[in-house]
């Protein structure tokens, strides 16, 4: 029982962090928590002893038929320890996001005084903030005066920073006067608001009030100094000084070293002092052109002491509602800032302690276990050719950043390659290896986890076996081995689970006796524990809950499935794998099919048929295969198809779709053939890399051992290329968590309805009576039915019926544009650009189709390209492969790009039968001016889609369009050059271009296909006479740029293009000085929301920099 | 576990045969055995093959890999 305390225990700590994230308290609520933990941790410790001795621990067996029994004393010490738990786990993650200002003063203010409590000493120097306590009544204007401690480092001759020789920096004190600059508090200021004061104190003497309110009162606080503090987003930021350590090893591209590096001191502007920094690390990209570069870019790096100065940059959130949150994704890894160290801009140096002859080295467990894995990578680089070497690397040690860009074996890149692919594979593939192992959902391997660690202990277990080694003695060693491995990876939380779960099997089995499945539910929630008490905010880190959701499965699915397989014999077994098989046509010859609801119906038919023929078969006594059935495959055999049933259930298709809006339905199959080979090449390749390592005979060994692994590794990396072309890589859309919640209440169900039903609900069933029996049922189908309508609320909700929705995306610099109309339909203006080098960036795949998932948008009632240029159409392969298109909508002048083979090939496949099947063809229709789409009528408000050009016949010009709603108006001017602004100038009456908001024409660009050298002279010009003319003939409120990094897509003339949309941004402040101009490169993703009279416009990035979720908003209709 | 050891000689023995055959037929791993045991393993086509493949990773008696400079003296400035 005390196992189950402590199992449960676990699980509420879990709980608790994540009720945390969702509900947490102010730093203030810190200490009486703490309080309060410690106080329920030690009642509880004292509970348990107690218990122990009062109820001395029984041996019995769960008996499903064994009555459950009120226990007052059991019930109440499960509480307590439940309670522990949660308010633990909750005090721990508030511990971490919550750094807690240390008050240093109250301030009153009456009457232009300040009156202060004595200041409380401020610990180490570092930035002050003052906090409302009371509303600002009128602004507020104050000075902190006081003095600072400033440190300079002490130089060597070179004017370097030094270190004393313990290893500390070396500094120079000197204190300062530090008057403060005037802060400045706006009228209306809430309680609560905080203002950061940007200047360093050590000691605070007074407050100098310059204006104020009769009345105010405020704190004065010191913040933590953490990283984040000092980083600051945008383009030109000024850099800042650091002094630190490598603390982790550096990575190793072939084209830049990425280092984590521990700030001791940062100088926060150019000769300011030093401050002292608490928390985060840094992370630094280090370009190959720096000096010295050979020097960090290596294992030995790690601990060595550096001074560098950059531009300290905030990670960025995601720019679109669904795509990547580099903020968020870095925060959990507890770093706080970036800096890219380039040669033409940069400082930095390693720093050698004084009297030392070589910089210091890192904790010696990691140093040693760096040192194992350069040794490792030496043979496999002797042993393995390339792509092989790659994939073990990352297969063997983690190194998955050594194959970020490795080309799949079948690319052409391995045509003149020193050592060619053990067989011609062809050249026709353009993908990476990482991008096949992810569609084709066996990217889990590299992914150092589980299965690693399961086959290196089952490894040096059968190693230790064959020496006749003793457990007891080899159990130490192994577990050693497990902890250098866990480091040599880079100690991600999948591999420290699996590290730690398999640690306390080997022990509880060493030493105690204990079994796999016992080793395995304790193992899994005090891994958990351990892994969280350490950073609680990788609870909702992919590769954290992936790894644990992969082993619960394991656990707990695997045998209720297992056992409802065995069920099919004879003609049963035959029928089941019919359907199998049709489910696998259908998953790789027709994906849109298996989502749409006609096919499920079909499918449950065919089941019924299927099994209905079945036993009527068996009834005339006709079964071919007699009484086989899936229990008599072979156990192992049919074990390993019930744990991936079980995974793909329990795993993938809940939490992928949730991470990553996708589900690699090949997974299912490949992993079949993926799992048990990779078990013989992770073995061949530690054996390889271990035994290399003897001198002399080892290597030659090795490349005897990695010869045959040559061929093993082919058929792994041909698992991949294969299984991804046979079978899509599906986006779903993304489950809320009400919905992940009722998926998971309905897989516990499937676990443990035996014990729920047999000991707990049976009994109460047996006594009750005819009418409480009839009332339970009635509130358990109540209950279910409240639950499937809050979840259709919740999908029904984000339709926002009755409004108009437009989200114009942050795709760099392309366009896509979503518009969900008053009456439900979902519009798709345009795909985005796609980079092809080695950028690699295909925005219609990371970008669009997330953000639909993340709506929950699978069908588009239309997709509208409104040019042939590349930044418009070059994601439409992506878009129609993987959505459900009704319609397909373009210009003439787009018609040449729709004619790419890759389109083509879509189309046509899309006209075939078994689309008509799905009612999944694209029919395609060519627009012109004049035409109105999607007419329809809201609450009397009339909607349209106004088509203004091109003209009939034009061929050459782009699609313009008009949106209106009621009495609001959008106007989307798509990549109108200057000749074809003032065609539309021309020939559309002036109250058909009047809109509240323009999507501005060609990204602010207009004229750069014209532009050879330089800006035009007359640039300006043109664009007040042609551009400012349109702006200011639609008279909009809200001007919107869709705009990024032009380099990809205009190349050599991307500095030309920054500076023509520099140039449009400006006539557009001209032409409507009273418009907001927006730009999606800085704001992020906009979102226009109307109700038929005014627009509500929000940002992405000015949402993300907000105190609160609510988005920024600004009216901007009439 | 007696199993698992069983498993994994034959593992082992089975790739020792395979890699044999592999080492006697491929010329590339034929020429990296050679160039191994004759001292100069820098010049083995397998090496050659992962030239860009963690650069910082070299051979013993060998110069850093192409592209790569020699390592400079402890604090100097990078």
């Amino acid at each position: 029982m005390t196992q189950n305390k402590l199992i449960a225990f676990c699980y509420l700590f879990i709980i608790g962090i994540a009720v945390a994230m969702a509900f947490p308290l102010a730093a203030s609520a810190l200490a009486p928590l703490w309080l309060l933990t410690v106080l329920l941790g030690a009642a509880s410790l004292a509970a348990l002893a107690l218990l122990r001795k009062w109820r001395p621990p029984v041996e019995s067996e769960s008996v499903y038929d064994a009555p459950f029994r009120f226990d007052g004393l059991q019930t109440g010490v499960w509480a307590l320890v439940l309670v522990t738990g949660f308010v633990f786990g909750y005090t721990r993650y508030l511990a971490m996001i919550q750094s807690p200002d240390r008050l240093i003063a109250h301030v009153t203010v009456e009457d232009g005084r300040a009156m202060m409590e004595e200041p409380r000493d401020l610990g180490e120097t570092g930035f002050l903030a003052i906090r409302l306590a009371s509303r600002a009544e009128s602004e507020i204007r104050l000075r902190l005066v006081g003095e600072t401690d400033a440190l300079l480092p002490v130089p060597d001759a070179a004017g370097k920073p030094t270190l004393d020789a313990d290893g500390r920096w070396a500094f120079t004190q000197t204190t300062l006067p530090q008057p403060g600059n005037e802060i400045v508090i706006p009228e209306g200021s809430r309680p609560g608001t905080v203002v950061v004061v940007e200047q360093p104190y050590t000691r605070l003497k007074g407050i100098e009030v310059v204006s104020a309110p009769a009345r105010a009162r405020f704190d004065i606080v010191k913040p933590v100094n953490t990283v984040s503090l000092f980083a600051r987003h945008g383009r030109n930021v000024v850099p800042v000084s650091v002094l630190g350590r490598i603390t982790a090893d550096p990575w190793v591209y072939s084209f830049k070293t990425v280092l984590s590096i521990t700030p001791a001191f940062i100088q926060y502007q150019p000769d300011g002092p030093y401050l002292p920094i608490d928390r985060q690390t840094i992370r630094v990209t280090v370009e190959p052109d720096l000096p010295g570069y050979s020097e960090i870019a290596r294992s030995a790096a790690y601990g060595y002491d550096v001074a560098f100065g950059g531009q300290l940059i905030s990670p960025s959130g995601a720019a679109t509602a669904g795509s990547f949150d580099q903020a968020k994704y870095l925060r959990n890894y507890n770093i706080g800032g970036q800096v890219t160290l380039k040669a033409t801009q940069n400082a930095f140096d390693v720093i050698v302690p004084r009297g030392a002859t070589a910089p210091r080295e890192g904790n010696g467990l990691v140093e040693f276990s760096l040192y194992l894995r350069d040794e490792i990578v030496r043979v496999i680089k002797q042993t393995m050719p390339q792509p092989n070497s790659a994939f073990l690397g990352a297969l063997t040690l983690g190194l998955r950043y050594g194959m970020q860009n490795t080309r799949s074996i079948a690319s052409g890149d391995y045509d003149d390659a020193t050592v060619a692919p053990i067989l011609d594979f062809g050249s026709g593939s353009d993908e990476l290896i990482a991008d096949e192992f992810k569609a084709s959902g066996i990217n889990h391997v590299l992914a150092v986890s589980g299965l690693h660690v399961t086959i290196i202990t089952i490894m040096f277990m059968g190693i230790f076996t064959l020496l006749k080694i003793s457990k007891k003695v080899y159990v130490p060693f192994v577990v050693f081995a497990l902890v250098v491995f866990a480091i040599i990876t880079g100690a991600r939380p999948s591999t420290l689970r699996a590290v730690i779960m398999n640690s306390l099997f080997l022990l509880t089995w060493g030493y105690m006796g204990q079994g796999v499945r016992s080793s395995a539910l304790l193992g899994v929630p005090v891994a958990a524990f351990i892994i969280l008490i350490q950073n609680p905010a990788m609870a909702v880190d992919p590769s954290f809950t992936l790894s644990f959701g992969a082993i619960l499965s394991l656990a707990l699915l695997t045998q209720p499935f297992f056992d409802l397989f065995k069920k099919a014999q004879g003609n049963d077994f035959i029928a089941l794998c019919i359907l199998v098989a049709v489910l696998t046509w259908v998953f790789a010859a027709h994906w849109l099919l298996a989502t749409t609801v006609r096919f499920w119906i079909l499918f449950a038919v065919l089941a019924a048929v299927l099994f209905g023929l079945s036993k009527a078969l068996t009834k005339h006594g006709f079964t071919p295969i007699g009484n086989y059935g899936f229990a008599d495959i072979p156990v192992g055999i049919s074990g390993f198809i019930a744990a991936q049933f079980g995974m793909q259930i329990g795993m993938m298709i809940p939490l992928s779709a949730y991470y990553f809006y996708r589900w690699p339905v090949a997974g299912a199959y490949a992993n079949l053939l993926a799992i048990p080979l990779v078990g013989v090449v992770l073995q061949l390749s530690m054996l390889a890399g271990l035994i290399g390592l003897i001198p002399g005979i080892g290597i030659y060994i090795a490349l005897f051992l990695n010869a045959a692994n040559w061929i093993f590794s082919t058929g792994f990396l041909l698992i991949g290329r294969y299984f991804s072309s046979w079978f899509v890589y599906p986006f779903v859309t993304k489950p809320t968590l009400a919905w992940l919640f009722a998926y998971y209440a309905c897989c516990a169900l499937f676990v443990w309805w035996r014990p729920l039903w047999y000991r707990h609900a049976r009994p109460v069933w047996r006594r009750a009576s005819a009418s409480a029996r009839v009332f339970s049922v009635a509130a358990l189908l109540a209950v279910v039915l409240l639950a499937a309508c809050g979840l259709r609320a919740q999908k029904t909700a984000m339709l926002d019926e009755g409004r108009l929705d437009v989200a114009v995306l942050s795709v760099g610099y392309g366009s896509g544009i979503y518009v969900g109309t008053p009456d439900g339909k979902s519009i798709l203006i345009d795909t985005a650009f796609v980079q092809t080098d080695r950028g690699r960036r295909n925005d219609a795949e990371r970008t669009i189709m997330p953000f639909l998932c993340s709506r929950q948008i699978k069908r588009l009632d239309a997709l509208i390209v409104t040019s042939g240029a590349p930044e418009h159409t070059a994601g439409l392969p992506t878009l129609l492969e993987y959505l459900d298109i009704d319609e397909l909508l373009y210009p003439a002048s787009a018609a040449t790009a729709l004619e790419r083979p890759e389109i083509v090939s879509i189309l046509t496949e899309r006209s075939a039968f078994r689309h008509h099947l799905s009612d999944t063809e694209i029919p395609r229709r060519v627009l012109a001016a004049g035409e109105r789409l999607f007419e329809t009528e809201y609450d009397g408000k009339p909607f349209a889609i106004e088509v203004l050009g091109p003209a009939a016949g034009d061929a050459s010009a782009p699609l313009t369009l008009r949106l209106v709603y009621g009495d609001a108006s959008l106007l989307l001017c798509g990549e109108l050059t200057f000749a074809q602004q003032q065609a539309l100038l021309d020939r559309v009456p002036a109250d058909a271009l009047a809109a509240d908001v323009v999507i501005a024409p060609a990204h602010g660009t207009a004229g750069l296909d014209e532009v050879t050298v330089g800006m035009p002279n007359d640039y300006d010009t043109r664009l007040a006479t042609v551009t400012g003319e349109l702006l200011k003939r639609s008279g909009a409120g809200t001007v919107i740029y869709e705009f990024g990094n032009p380099r990809p897509v205009v190349q050599d003339k991307y500095k030309i293009a920054v500076r023509l949309h520099g140039a449009a941004k400006r006539a557009a402040e001209e032409a409507l000085p009273e418009a907001d101009i927006l730009a999606t490169d800085i704001a992020g993703s906009i979102t226009l929301l109307t109700d038929g009279t005014a627009w509500t416009v929000s940002t992405r990035f000015l949402t993300e920099a907000g105190d609160t979720d609510a988005p920024t908003s600004l009216e901007v209709g009439w | 576990m007696e199993q698992g050891s069983r498993s994994l000689m034959i593992i082992l023995c089975v790739a020792l045969v395979l890699g044999a055959l592999v080492v006697g037929f491929h010329p590339a791993y034929r020429n990296a055995l050679l160039s191994i045991a004759g001292g100069h393993p820098e010049e083995s086509p397998i090496w050659q093959a992962n030239r860009d493949y963690y650069p910082d990773v070299s051979l013993p008696a060998a110069p850093a890999a192409a592209g790569a400079e020699a390592p400079a003296a402890p604090a100097e400035s990078l």
